[in-house]
């Protein structure tokens, strides 16, 4: 187990270097700040200036080498456009990111997991119809419309949440209903089908021969085995949030990663897509060795072998 | 027809067992005109059509069949197994109650305690999830409202009764850790767990080795003589059968076509279909040329044939099994035959 996590470890490494690596050049694609901070008209001597001031006059291999060298000391530079260092300006809103994920991602957890069981349990069955086509309408609804129809129906018409920023309650409540859309129509589906299966399995089947009561057998025996491919999928949609933060930041203005990374590409600002390409990556790192553990937990031939 | 044939309700298709111990004691299950169907695109296909037969406490009898017979049908059944868009007709009466048509609750007072069940794939029938220990200690605490400690100290007591070594070191250990025989014993250990008054075993050797088959075989046996449970032993395997019952029912097409003493019809089959499943035995052959595959395959269950279900493979078959569909009747006490030449196969024996 041991091998398997840290062998994985590596390898995700490997890859958020790779990632960081290649969004260094990506980035440079964009063209050069220098127009974009400088008044229109400037002169080219203060192109130049400027370009020296912040490195950009160097040839590009010497520019990665310099960026290679202070990432290992963890530097990412300073951001332009916010005139603090670019890491610092990813991490003091990356908490408010994580909690929303965090938020988002067990409510669809756990209503999936409801409406899953409920879907199995009842299987072709009006109920199941029901959720089978509800959670297809979620998988399907773009989180941008949504959250836009959203804003436009609740904040507007009915004025009972605010139009965006992060202040009480409520305005929770628009920016985890976009991020869950996604992840509770798949994942109700994932759920429905692996009950199904463990419902139909032979252990189930046995387990009920000895007497079991029906509850104990879908939520003891079927559920604990359904766990596996609810945990794998649940871990690459929280993967997938990503995607829903930088629409959280720009329809909901809420004060996390995907304001700051959407910014930072249109200020092409360099440092600071780098530090947020970096902080996401080991954020997504972290998360696949959280469903490695869970895995181990849930499943003993995983863990003792 | 016989004048030994007894039948109060001269019903086509229905089997009537003349049961020698019938008389006196009530059976511990008596199935009567056991019918399993399923829905499906194709309309209802029957799978068990009109089963009758009794066991009596401490008796062992053994379901001969092929694939597709019904025998396994007709097990599940016997547990309220049989789910929609299964259909289960006829009465099964254990212990003088027919559990057809009881709700999951009602039936799972008898499963357990009543009647258990072994499948045939031991890795399927464990809850991977789990160690064997808590699926057993499981059971007892909530079937038989055990502590902790004393559920423990009795599946340790179980898994050494089943021939489970180092018992206690094995509680914590889950199915995949378990070699195929031990894993059999371990679903043993969980169908006796409750003290069974019938058991039935699905199969229980066929996904065996050889070599692990005669224990568990063994353990069965010397199970059912110890606890004086009913046991019932569905199995395509002869041989199998005759080292745990002492009498078979032969079933074809979803119908018992033979039925008496297992070693009774081992020597003298009255069915073509049971001596024809005898020469295709490798165990009983001496050379090759002994070895007698049966022809065709089983019918389809949508289709079944007009006239005798067997007559398309049967070397025997005249033009009334084309047309005339047979009734189980008996041959002598304790022999029944579904053959219209029943007495031909029986003399053609010896």
């Amino acid at each position: 187990m041991l091998i398997f996590l840290s062998r994985r470890l590596v390898s995700s490494v490997i890859a958020l270097v790779g990632v960081v690596v290649v969004v260094f050049f990506l980035g440079r694609l964009t063209g050069s700040p220098a127009h974009l901070y400088l008044p229109q008209g400037a002169s080219q001597e203060m192109a130049d200036n400027f370009n020296r001031t912040h490195g950009f006059n160097d040839p590009l291999w010497q520019q990665f080498i310099r960026f290679v060298g202070d990432v290992a000391h963890l530097d990412f530079g300073t951001s332009i456009w916010q005139q603090r260092p670019a890491l610092t300006a990813v991490t003091s809103v990356f908490p408010q990111t994580l909690l929303l994920a965090v938020v988002a991602m067990t409510l669809s957890i756990a209503v999936a997991a409801v409406l899953g069981c409920l879907a199995a349990a009842r299987r072709f069955g009006p109920v199941d119809k029901l959720i089978t086509f509800g959670s297809l309408a979620c998988a399907s609804i773009p989180d941008f419309w949504f959250a836009l129809v959203g804003v436009l129906f609740l904040a507007v018409h009915l004025g009972v949440v605010p139009t965006s920023g992060q202040s009480d309650l409520s305005s929770w409540i628009l920016p985890v209903a976009t991020l869950m859309l996604a992840p509770v129509g798949v994942l109700t589906q994932v759920v429905r089908g692996a009950m199904i299966e463990a419902l139909g399995s032979g252990y189930v089947q046995s387990a009920r021969a000895r007497g079991l009561a029906h509850r104990r057998l879908v939520y003891r025996h079927a559920l604990r085995n359904a766990a596996l491919p609810i945990i794998s999928v649940a871990g690459d949609r929280a993967a997938g949030l990503v995607n829903g933060a930088v629409i959280v930041g720009t329809v909901f203005a809420w004060p996390g990663i995907g304001t700051v990374m959407v910014d930072a590409v249109l200020n092409r600002d360099f440092a600071v897509i780098q530090a947020g390409v970096f902080v996401i990556g080991l954020g997504i790192v972290l998360l696949n060795v959280l469903v490695d553990l869970t895995y181990a937990v849930a499943d003993p031939r995983v863990r003792v072998s | 027809m016989s004048p030994l044939r007894d039948r109060s309700q001269p019903a086509p298709g229905s089997d009537r067992v003349v049961d020698a111990a019938a008389s006196g004691t009530a059976p511990l299950l008596a199935v009567r005109d056991l019918a399993v169907d399923f829905a499906t695109d194709r309309g209802r296909v029957s799978a068990v059509r009109g089963v009758s037969f009794t066991l009596q406490a401490g008796q062992s009898l053994a379901i001969l069949g092929e694939s597709g017979s019904g025998k396994s049908v007709t097990g599940k059944a016997l547990l309220g197994l049989i789910d929609p868009p299964g259909r289960v007709r006829g009465a099964i009466e254990f212990e003088g109650e027919n559990i057809v048509g009881w709700d999951e609750a009602r039936l799972n007072t008898v499963r357990g305690p009543g009647v258990s069940m072994v499948f045939q794939d031991s890795f399927d029938s464990l809850n991977p999830v789990y160690s064997v220990g808590s699926q057993v200690t499981e059971l007892l605490r909530v079937r038989q409202g055990l502590d902790r400690r004393v559920a423990r100290e009795r599946a340790v007591a179980l898994m050494r009764q089943v021939g489970i070594p180092a018992a206690e070191e094995r509680l914590k250990d889950y199915p995949h850790q378990f070699s195929g025989g031990m894993r059999q014993r371990m679903c043993i250990a969980l169908a006796i767990a409750l003290r069974p008054r019938l058991l039935i075993a699905d199969e229980p050797t066929t996904a065996l080795d050889v070599t692990v088959q005669a224990g568990i075989l063994r353990l069965v046996r010397q199970l059912q003589r110890e606890t004086r449970m009913a046991l019932i032993f569905v199995t395509h395997d002869l041989a199998v059968a005759r080292l745990v019952a002492s009498e078979v029912a032969v079933m074809y097409a979803g119908r018992i076509v033979e039925r008496g003493g297992i070693d009774d019809i081992y020597r003298r089959p009255a069915h073509p279909y049971t001596r024809a499943l005898l020469a295709s035995q490798p165990d009983t052959a001496r050379s090759w040329s002994d070895l007698r595959p049966i022809a065709g395959s089983p019918p389809d269950k949508a289709g079944i044939v007009p006239g005798c279900a067997f007559h398309p493979r049967c070397p025997i078959a005249t033009d009334r099994c084309t047309t005339e569909e047979p009734d189980l009747r008996a041959l002598s006490a304790d022999r029944l035959s579904r053959c219209h030449h029943a007495e031909e196969v029986l003399d053609a024996a010896h």
